[in-house]
């Protein structure tokens, strides 16, 4: 867009400054912010080794609670559950054969005669 | 830039007297008052620090940082949401107070035309005139599209320049 007169004249105006005494004024505090401004960790002045050694600690101590917590010691005692099979000689055209097993009983038979 | 030399408060210590004119223009804009403008300006650039921003093509970012921060104050009158029109937008950044006294006249001319425009329109225009920013940084700091930003220059102008040749009689 090129500059038209009405442009020009404007840009020709005094602009109101805040003084010099505000100039002062801000430049001080501009500078005192950066006396009092918190300072990043990395800006202090911590030596890299040590950095280095606080987070290999961190991450010992992490994974041998991770390993403590996952022993088969501290696993809980598990459920176990075992399938009943249907009887063999069920077929699919007939109606499903129940046995009532709950009166027998069971006696083990060992072949002692040889 | 960074901050760890103790380089970054002198350099936004240079950042404000390199741009003192142009934040002070918007500030007083923005504000209306020159105690309310230096506060604004202050803040905004204490905080800059503070959050060790980049020095590089900040005046942009310091002088949007400045108008969310006015509207957060309520100083343009009375707050409004982020990004919208300041209806308070002022234009005591012309100076008035020249020794000439025709040149007096004309800044009083140009004050009260400029403050005839709509409110968005002397946003632009004091940003481009005294701020010297390029239109696509003014719309980044209005956080408006371009175009709208070149039509409301060129609008704003295109008044201005009907005002004045009613008043001043200027061609």
């Amino acid at each position: 867009m090129p500059e038209d007169k009405t442009e020009q004249l404007l840009k020709s105006l005094a602009v109101r400054t805040l003084g010099s005494d505000a100039d002062s004024r801000i430049v001080a505090a501009v500078q005192a912010a950066h006396a009092t401004r918190p300072r990043r960790w990395w800006a202090r002045g911590i030596p890299l080794w040590q950095a280095a050694a606080a987070c290999l600690a961190v991450f010992a101590v992490t994974f041998l609670g991770v390993r403590a917590s996952s022993s088969p010691a501290a696993a809980p005692p598990r459920v176990q559950t075992a399938p009943i099979d249907s009887p063999q000689n069920e077929k699919a055209d007939r109606p499903p054969y129940y046995t009532d097993i709950s009166g027998w009983k069971v006696s083990v038979v060992t072949n002692q005669g040889g | 830039m960074g901050g760890t030399d103790g380089s970054t408060g002198q350099a936004w210590a240079l950042f404000y007297l390199e741009h003192r004119q142009a934040l002070a223009a918007y500030a007083l804009s923005l504000t209306g008052n020159a105690h309310d403008a230096e506060d604004l300006i202050q803040e905004v650039l204490v905080t800059m620090v503070r959050q060790d921003r980049p020095i590089r093509s900040a005046k942009p970012y310091v002088l949007r940082s400045m108008r969310n921060l006015a509207c957060d104050h309520g100083r343009a009158n009375r707050a409004r949401p982020r990004a919208a029109t300041l209806d308070g937008i002022d234009v005591a950044c012309v100076d008035a107070m020249l020794d000439d006294a025709s040149r007096r006249e004309l800044a009083q001319a140009v004050r009260e035309a400029l403050g005839s425009l709509e409110p968005a329109a002397v946003e632009v225009i004091v940003l481009k005139v005294y701020c010297d920013l390029t239109f696509q940084d003014i719309a980044s700091v209005l956080d408006r599209p371009m175009g709208t930003v070149t039509s409301y220059y060129a609008r704003g102008l295109a008044k201005l320049r009907t005002v004045l040749e009613q008043e001043l009689n200027y061609a």
